[in-house]
């Protein structure tokens, strides 16, 4: 496609202003000197607070590989015990589901509105099932074993003692994945209520592109976590 | 103020963004199907790599006998976790296609972590070297013994302490010790039992023997051996709950059932002695009395545990870790609940808890 329909060669069936479809009427903040501007700068912002999303991980990341260093004993023997199946399951779970999210933004781009909310629920079922997973196959077996963050450990087999260190680490990182996953998701049902209505279309789509961005972080945060703690032995 | 001669100047709108075909329609880099698509498919491969490589590693180093040093499998690994992240960052994300004022954004926040990282990898692993008392692991502030419901010892110590508790005297858990310790004599006796010259799964530290297909398929087993090895699968099995903490209500009702159901297997196997001999194992767990309790066979028990939980827990460490802890409890004897039962009733078992800590900084005196 090599033109965008934009209001002024829409179907001639669609030129009546009260069919144009939403998307074609929307107008951009008049604090915004243009559309374009508006996108932008709204774009701009939100890769700034992308930017505080992975410094918040970094956090984690920092006591990983510090901790890492420090007792490698533990890490071992906790990274032993994760079952990297599950992890690569996951992880082709995200890549899938951020391929279906960029392809709703390219729906969205080129008016193709069913398939558009299409990609958006095949992300949105992609991340129930990434969170799923891991509570079914991998928090509800380690927890009832024991292997639990913090002072709730309780498992009595382990053999290196600084191995809670592990379990919370473990448990802080995947969760706040987790909650993120989550969060995620609730931005892309909001965007998918409202494509609905018509709300998003080839010459107004920010919506559907920050909740994008957003899961796109979500992917490459799992894609850091998910070697550091399955794969690296 | 005027850039522009030739056109009249609008305050509103210096760069001229109103005008009509300027900017009001701008139409934003469309990432067609085809690119996503095969972005996509670098990044399940690369996923396939990154899992493969772990056993690359081991096949190189067993084909070839090369030793890889540690930090290959770190680099490689974290490479390739990089080069999907800037894959996604770049497609899908559209850094690409987007302002470059992004692109430097993102690239600032790396940097910002790496400062974070660094200065306090910096700090913190260089101790030891000003003060050499500070050398060695954090012991008291990493083993959780500060929490209130660990009273004082590592947290390890605090939950093997609690298990083991139960472990005596919960009736459930004591009956299930009991019966896989019963069915243990059985197998020893069949297996005893059994005519010369057939390897028979006997040994009860075997945690593997849970199928009863022989490893050498053209042989007929006789009787005993076949028997031995599905009365060691129920064992297994009951240590497998015991290890993993799953419910088993009534262990010996249990226990007969699952020997019935092997013997009906075996006798659709063509295997009748075989049958008969696990259904009178069977009969005997039933109706029979339990073997007494010592404090010695319950330490064994526990031991039995433990290695049952860390060769199922550790992939790829299988063989290593079974043998490690079976080394320590042979030469050591101190692990697990022999350790502690050891130490008479004490609470804080010294000898337990020193001997996991990890050897104590040198002090200056």
């Amino acid at each position: 496609m090599t033109t965008l329909p934009t209001p002024h060669n829409l179907p001639p069936d669609l030129m009546v202003e009260k069919k144009k479809p939403l998307w074609s009427r929307y107008v951009h903040g008049h604090h915004w000197r243009s559309q374009t501007e508006e996108f932008d700068g709204l774009k701009l912002g939100f890769w700034l607070f992308l930017t505080t999303e992975v410094l918040l991980f970094a956090g984690i990341f920092c006591a990983y590989c510090l901790f890492r260093a420090m007792y490698p004993g533990a890490w071992a023997e906790g990274s032993g015990s994760l079952n990297w199946q599950w992890g690569a399951l996951n992880t082709i779970v995200l890549l899938l589901s951020s391929y279906t999210m960029a392809a709703a933004i390219y729906c969205f781009q080129t008016d193709q509105q069913r398939r558009g909310r299409m990609n958006l629920l095949i992300t949105m079922i992609s991340g129930a099932a990434f969170v799923a997973i891991k509570l079914v196959f991998e928090y509800y077996p380690k927890w009832t074993m024991g292997k639990r963050p913090g002072s709730l450990f309780d498992y009595p087999f382990a053999t290196d003692p600084h191995v809670p260190l592990w379990w919370s680490v473990y448990y802080c990182g995947t969760a706040l994945h987790a909650l993120h996953v989550v969060i995620g998701m609730i931005l892309i049902a909001r965007v998918y209520v409202k494509s609905l209505k018509g709300q998003y279309g080839p010459t107004y789509y920010t919506g559907v592109e920050i909740a994008g961005l957003y899961w796109h972080l979500v992917d490459l945060i799992w894609i850091f976590l998910f070697p550091l703690l399955y794969l690296i032995h | 103020m005027s850039h522009q001669a030739a056109t009249s100047f609008n305050e509103l709108d210096p760069h001229g963004a109103e005008l009509p075909g300027h900017g009001q329609h701008h139409s934003h880099p469309i990432v067609g199907p085809f690119t996503l698509r095969s972005i996509l498919a670098l990044l399940l491969v690369f996923t396939v790599l990154t899992v493969g490589q772990a056993q690359a590693e081991l096949w190189l180093t067993g084909a070839f006998d090369i030793a890889f040093p540690l930090w290959v499998n770190i680099v490689v690994v974290m490479g390739i976790a990089t080069v999907k992240a800037l894959l996604v960052m770049a497609f899908f994300m559209q850094l690409r296609y987007d302002n470059p004022l992004n692109t430097i954004i993102m690239a600032f926040c790396f940097f910002a972590m790496s400062l974070f990282l660094g200065f306090t990898a910096m700090d913190l692993l260089t101790r030891g070297r000003v003060t050499e008392f500070k050398n060695g692991p954090v012991v008291a502030g990493g083993t959780g013994a500060g929490v209130p419901s660990a009273n004082g010892q590592p947290l390890i110590i605090a939950a093997r302490l609690r298990y083991m508790e139960k472990f005596l005297s919960e009736p459930a858990l004591v009956e299930a010790r009991l019966t896989a310790r019963l069915l243990d004599t059985a197998t020893q006796g069949l297996s005893a039992a059994a005519p010369a010259g057939h390897v028979a799964h006997a040994s009860s530290h075997d945690v593997h023997a849970d199928d009863l297909t022989d490893s050498r398929p053209g042989e007929r087993a006789a009787p005993e051996v076949l028997a031995a090895e599905a009365v060691n699968a129920v064992a297994t099995e009951i240590r497998h709950k015991l290890a993993y903490r799953q419910s088993l209500p009534s262990p010996r009702l249990f226990a007969s059932a699952s020997l019935n159901d092997k013997a009906a297997n075996l006798i659709a196997n063509a295997h009748p002695a075989a049958a008969a001999l696990v259904t009178a194992v069977a009969q005997a767990v039933a109706n029979g009395p339990l073997p007494a309790d010592t404090k010695e066979l319950a330490a064994h028990d526990f031991d039995l545990l433990a290695l049952e939980a860390h060769a199922h827990s550790s992939h790829g460490h299988h063989d290593d870790h079974a043998h490690a802890t079976s080394d320590k409890n042979a030469t050591r004897g101190k692990t697990g609940l022999s350790g502690a039962l050891h130490t008479t009733g004490d609470a804080h078992s010294d000898s337990d808890a020193h001997e996991v800590h990890p050897p104590e900084a040198p002090t200056n005196h």
